[in-house]
């Protein structure tokens, strides 16, 4: 006998069952810094516990999310050990050769550090002008019911949250989460309405959502593409700043005082001369020294050009309206099979 | 309304015939016939798979530019984009790095990541699956469309048909699935899934771990490979810059500054014209001595106010002397301008004489324009105004005007007044009593006529107020000769212009005043006219005291008279364009130096590693040997003492060490080019020194290259030294290590005092020991024989025949070492014992940095910082290697217990397979 499925995820204690049924569903969830925050700090949750052990214990119900998201764990353990290889080994030097090594190092971990800031903060430069300008959003985010293969026959906990991204995948996006419920009374189209309009396509379209799907999956692919290579020119830029060499002063004398929860007037010091390390080493990046005067402000102005000219292809279009009317649908001199 | 287009259609077309079908209509429609397949590959084609698929890669970047890209193309995007980043950040960071080896390393870098990440999962996750199960969960299969894709990636989308029930039932084997299990397929299936959902997941927990420390090893390992790749291209580039004098002109054209050259030009361009003062001088100098060593700079600076501009022995700043230039009016005028600014009255000056035209005037008139002159020229010119100025006010006219004013006024005329004495004298002073007020009249009229004047009777010209103002005394004397206590009393407690207006121009006359003052029997006519004539004439100018000789001069100092003329300007842009292509030279020659001899890495530096790598492997020194002696020198020498004895008594390996040392010497020969280098040093400094010596800069001239035969301290002299002292310190080295081979072969079983001291001397002395002549090495040091003896046993004595043979053609060079070092060493003086002399006594001794090169590095320092220096590097890679390998082992041996799964019994089958239900229905 096959027990009642449980979703454990939808439990709720409200009246109205109707309700109830929805949090069963796969829903589109709003793109702002909360849910970003909730999903990362639920994948990375997983990623270090559940999906591990599913993975090494060979679960059938280890799937295709899982393994993706346990990627995470080599980018923050090859972060720490790219760190680990250039400092761990400086304390058997001798006292010069470690002096110097550990400069290297510790500009290394700023290099790691600022690497993957810089990497996922240049998104937003391509996500937010697409968004603000067509109305696209390539990044929201869906909450999808995942029900797996029970263990047992007593297993009734098969249900699993996955977060995914709605144009995660640019062939087949989840298209019918974008379409408004018109059961509570939403426009069926809403969202390809404003889109259409934002887009300049006409308004008023019967079936906006069949012009503007394709446009849709051009901005998707397109700003995909802009994010992903800007993203890691950024993250250049950012290695380029933690190695000038003016930062060497502030690691030699004030490297030590990071303990700024201590308050102590060191910290202050330090906070200061971190300061002046930062303008200092702005300055050195951007101006550059004899013969490579112009190598800061070239990769600079590539990871802007990248950024910049990533929206703008995002923004010009190759593809037209269909702009038919309804005679022209069928036209009078062509000869039509119909069988 | 919805229109109903079928309608429509029908409607409008009136003679509808329905098309034949078709044959191929009848057959039912199918799918296209699959195209996917396994890809069968080895674990070799590794470094291909960054690389390959080019033409797909760069289709991906033109669909997904255009937008209409799939997803496998985007995924190529991600890897074309992390790629291109770590291009951009190699790019960078080589711009921060000196040396070319650290430059090409910073590519190495990104390449061995991206490499290690790629190699990693097949070394580690692969190959130990293949070995252990037979299966490999890397498999990849290029599907319908032509991509390419992990067979694993999806556990819920594996393409078992790509698998042939062959290929399955062979793994099945090799994984120990028994045979007689119903559904063995599927079982099989699931437990390479199984494998490779494990192996999966075990890839993304140890990646992370294991690709920064593969890279890291891939760099440590791969250093010497590209520094000797990139050294050998390096040496070629630095060869050519000496190789020939057209190479050496073409090198040191590129290194050309112009920016000094310009900088010069163009500031001199706005200054031409200007006075030379010191801030220009300063100006001047600091561009000329931008960059340059620091003394010749410092004699540069000071010679250049002896820069000769001309023939005829002018100098660029001489404080002394200055030269009247063309403007110099129109400088003059502008300090006229200052001094007088506060005069009420400047705008009659600027009349008479503060005028630019009649400045000039003075000046050509004079000759003056171009004329060299000095400061004692300057109170003549003082003078030589005052005159002109005297001069220009219209002295003739005003002649002129005063005997017009004269005929105008008939003394006779008047009649003489009732009461005074009937002669003519009285008469004529009692009409000069009523020529007063006309008189006055007359000249006030006749005066304002001049340029400037005031109609005003009272007021007069200031010519003549000031006259009257300074010279009321000297007028007054004049006319009242002898009267100056007359004047004095009359005087007091006026103004002299005052006074004079009361004596000359007076209401009650001139009579009455003089009666009043009881003088009337003193004035004559002579006397009045003599102040008209005499005042107004002769002393009006205005160089009074105002503006005396000196003021002028001061007036001159002021004035542009030493100036930045074309020919200064000239000169030194000659002298501009002759240091610019000095310094371009002296670059060149830096170069060279820097990459073959410097402390940096350097040829030489090479040289002297490959030297110690040599000998440190033919003397055969341990890891433990190492570990235990890299933190004292002391332990070294005893350790060194037992490998040179050993080494020394075997001929084959002392032979071998001989010959490798031998021809690391030769090699240094071959590398460094001297003779040439210090032909291009000549020829540079000689033209430079040349070219400053036709300046007058005679003092930077000897300071560049020396005067004559003594070039001691001079520049050349101190490049040359270095590249010289740099290869001997290095051969030096060899040369002691073949010594004290040598001598440990010859004196092999002489165990004498003597002896011992003299092996302690050679591994372990320093020039300092040399030099307190082996005072504390020898038992007797004070025992001038034995000190004697002992040098000779060391450096005079026969080599071996075994070092003769080992040494080959540089046997010359050995012995030539050794008779400098008994020669110079020998015999340096102690003032201690002053005795202590091997062979001659030398005159003259060399510089103790030659004796310190000569004598050479002590062998058991040479292994104690060659043994650091190897501890250091090795401990590096020692501490990466184990964690790396550990990890290597632990990601394998897990592999030991991957797939494990229950085999189903034999004839039972699952739950929902087909012969379950055949089962049940039997």
């Amino acid at each position: 006998m096959i027990l009642p499925v449980r979703n454990l995820n939808s439990l709720s204690f409200r009246a109205n069952e109707a309700e109830n049924r929805e949090q069963q569903q796969t829903k589109l969830l709003k793109n702002n810094i909360w849910t970003r925050t909730k999903i990362s700090v639920d994948k990375f949750s997983n990623a270090m516990s559940i999906y591990p052990v599913k993975g090494l214990k060979g679960s059938k119900n280890a799937n295709f999310y899982e393994f993706l998201t346990m990627g995470i764990i080599p980018y923050l353990t090859g972060s720490a050990m790219l760190i680990t290889v250039f400092n761990a080994a400086n304390r058997f030097f001798p006292p010069l050769n470690r002096a110097k090594a550990s400069l290297l190092g510790k500009k290394m971990a700023a290099g790691v550090v600022l690497y993957g800031l810089l990497k996922q903060l240049s998104k937003p430069l391509v996500t937010l002008p697409v968004k603000i300008l067509t109305g696209v959003d390539a990044e929201v985010p869906y909450a999808k019911v995942n029900y797996e293969l029970p263990d047992s026959i007593n297993d009734t906990d098969i249900t699993s949250i996955e977060y995914h991204k709605v144009f995660e995948s640019v062939e087949f996006p989840v298209w019918d989460l974008l379409y408004g419920n018109e059961t509570k009374g939403q426009k069926r189209n809403k969202y390809y309405d404003k889109v259409a309009k934002k887009l300049g396509i006409r308004t008023h379209l019967k079936d906006s959502d069949q012009e503007v799907k394709p446009r849709i999956r051009e901005i998707a692919v397109k700003t995909n593409t802009a994010k992903n290579v800007s993203s890691y020119l950024w993250a250049a830029v950012g290695v380029g700043f933690a190695f000038q060499s003016t930062w060497d002063k502030f690691y030699s004398l004030e490297g030590k005082n990071y303990k700024f929860w201590k308050k102590e007037p060191a910290y202050k010091r330090t906070m200061k001369a971190l300061k002046e390390a930062f303008k200092e080493s702005w300055k050195s990046f951007y101006n550059g020294t004899p013969p490579y005067k112009y190598a800061g402000k070239a990769l600079l102005f590539t990871a802007a050009a990248s950024s910049i000219l990533g929206v703008a292809n995002v923004l010009n279009s190759a593809q037209k309206t269909s702009g038919l009317d309804a005679s022209n649908v069928i036209s009078a001199s062509e000869r039509y099979v119909v069988s | 309304m919805q229109t109903n287009l079928i309608q429509n259609y029908i409607l409008t077309t009136a003679n509808y015939t329905a098309a034949p079908p078709k044959e191929e209509l009848s057959r039912p429609i199918k799918p296209l016939p699959p195209k996917g397949h396994l890809i069968k590959g080895n674990i070799l084609n590794t470094p291909a798979a960054m690389f390959n698929n080019t033409v797909y890669n760069l289709n991906a970047v033109k669909h997904s530019i255009n937008g209409n890209a799939n997803d496998h193309e985007l995924g190529r995007m991600n890897d074309i984009g992390m790629m291109l980043g770590g291009l951009a950040i190699g790019c960078y960071l080589l711009t921060k790095r000196q040396t070319p080896l650290a430059k090409g390393m910073e590519f190495v870098g990104p390449a061995a990541f991206f490499a290690s990440m790629a190699v990693w999962p097949k070394i580690a996750i692969q190959l130990p699956s293949m070995l252990i199960h037979g299966v490999n969960p890397m498999k990849k299969y290029e599907d319908s469309f032509g991509r390419k894709k992990l067979f694993y990636q999806d556990p819920q989308y594996l393409p078992w048909d790509l698998y042939s029930d062959e290929e399955i039932r062979k793994i099945g084997d090799r994984l120990k699935v028994p045979e007689d299990i119903p559904n063995r397929r599927e079982f099989i299936q699931e437990k390479m899934r199984k494998i490779a959902v494990q192996n999966n997941t075990l890839w993304m927990l140890s990646a992370g771990f294991a690709t920064p420390i593969m890279a890291g090893l891939a760099c440590n390992k791969a250093e010497p490979f590209v520094s000797k790749w990139i050294n050998r291209i390096r040496d070629k580039q630095i060869d050519n810059i000496i190789a020939t004098p057209e190479k050496f002109e073409k090198a040191s054209k590129k290194l050309l500054d112009e920016s000094m050259y310009d900088k010069m030009e163009s500031f001199l361009e706005t200054e031409q014209g200007k006075k030379i003062d010191k801030n220009l001088f300063n100006a001047v100098s600091d561009i000329l001595t931008k960059n340059m060593e620091a003394t010749v700079g410092k004699t540069l600076r000071e010679e250049l106010k002896n820069l000769k501009i001309n023939e005829s022995g002018r100098v660029l700043w001489d404080k002394s002397r200055f030269v009247i230039e063309e403007d110099v009016a129109a400088d003059m005028l502008k300090n006229l301008e200052e001094l007088f600014k506060d005069y009420k009255h400047i705008q009659r000056l600027r009349n008479i004489f503060i005028d630019k035209k009649k400045l000039e005037k003075i000046f050509n008139k004079r000759n003056l324009i171009g004329k060299e002159i000095d400061n004692s020229h300057l109170s003549t010119l003082g003078s030589i105004f005052e005159l002109e100025f005297a001069n220009s006010v219209d002295k003739r006219n005003t002649t002129r005007l005063l005997k017009r004013i004269y005929s105008k006024v008939s003394l006779r005329a008047k009649p003489v007044p009732e009461g005074f004495g009937a002669d003519l004298q009285a008469l004529e002073e009692r009409a000069l009593g009523n020529l007063d007020k006309r008189a006055e009249q007359a000249i006030g009229e006749e005066l304002g006529k001049l340029p400037g004047a005031s109609l005003r009777t009272l007021e007069v010209l200031p010519e003549v107020r000031l006259v009257t103002d300074s010279y009321a005394e000297e007028a007054f004397n004049r006319v009242f000769p002898g009267s100056d206590e007359t004047f004095g009393k009359m005087c007091k407690g006026k103004t002299p212009k005052a006074q004079l207006k009361e004596v000359l121009f007076c209401e009650g006359g001139l009579i009455e005043t003089l009666k009043k003052y009881k003088l009337e029997n003193e004035i004559s006519m002579q006397g009045i006219r003599h102040i008209f004539e005499n005042t107004l004439v002769d002393k009006i100018y205005v160089i009074n005291e105002k503006l005396p000789g000196a003021r002028l001069s001061g007036v001159f100092n002021k004035t542009n008279l030493s100036t930045l003329t074309y020919d200064a300007r000239a000169k030194l842009d000659k002298l501009a364009k002759a240091l610019m292509k000095y310094k371009s030279e002296e670059a060149a020659l830096n170069k060279y130096f820097e990459a073959k001899m410097s402390s940096g890495p350097s040829v030489l530096g090479e040289m002297h590693n490959q030297i110690s790598a040599v000998i440190m492997k033919e003397l055969g020194f341990t890891k433990k040997e190492i570990r235990q002696t890299r933190f004292d020198r002391g332990l070294v020498a005893p350790l060194l003492h037992k490998k040179i004895e050993k080494v020394a008594a075997d001929e084959k390996a002392y032979k071998r060490i001989c010959s490798a040392i031998a021809s690391k010497i030769k090699e240094i020969d071959k590398r460094f080019q001297l003779k040439r280098y210090k032909e291009c040093a000549d020829k540079v400094y000689n033209e430079i020194g040349q070219t400053l010596d036709e300046s007058g800069l005679h003092e930077t001239a000897k300071r560049m290259r020396g005067s004559g035969a003594d070039t001691a301290g001079s520049l050349k002299h101190i490049m040359l030294e270095l590249a010289e002292n740099r290869l001997a310190g290095v051969k030096s080295d060899a040369y002691k290590w073949l010594v004290t081979l040598d001598f440990f072969r010859r004196t092999d079983r002489d165990s004498s005092d003597v002896t011992q001291a003299c092996r302690k001397m050679l591994i372990e002395g320093h020039a300092g020991d040399h030099a307190v002549k082996m005072k504390g090495t020898l038992k007797n040091s004070h025992d001038l024989i034995q000190y004697q003896n002992a040098m000779k046993l060391m450096y005079d004595s026969t080599p071996d025949a075994a070092t003769k043979t080992a040494l080959g053609n540089i046997l010359a060079q050995f012995n030539k070492y050794r008779s400098d070092v008994i020669r110079h060493i020998g015999g340096a003086q102690n003032f201690e014992m002053p005795n202590h002399i091997v062979g001659e006594r030398l005159t003259e001794s060399i510089s103790s940095l030659k004796l310190f090169n000569l004598n050479g590095s002590a062998p058991d320092e040479f292994c104690y910082k060659a043994i650091k220096s190897k501890y250091n590097s090795n401990k590096w890679f020692a501490v990466f290697a184990a964690v790396g390998g550990g990890l290597l082992a632990i990601t394998a041996g897990t592999q030991f217990f991957f797939g494990r799964m229950k085999n189903p019994k034999a004839g039972i089958p699952h739950a929902n397979s087909t012969a379950a239900t055949e089962i049940k229905n039997d």
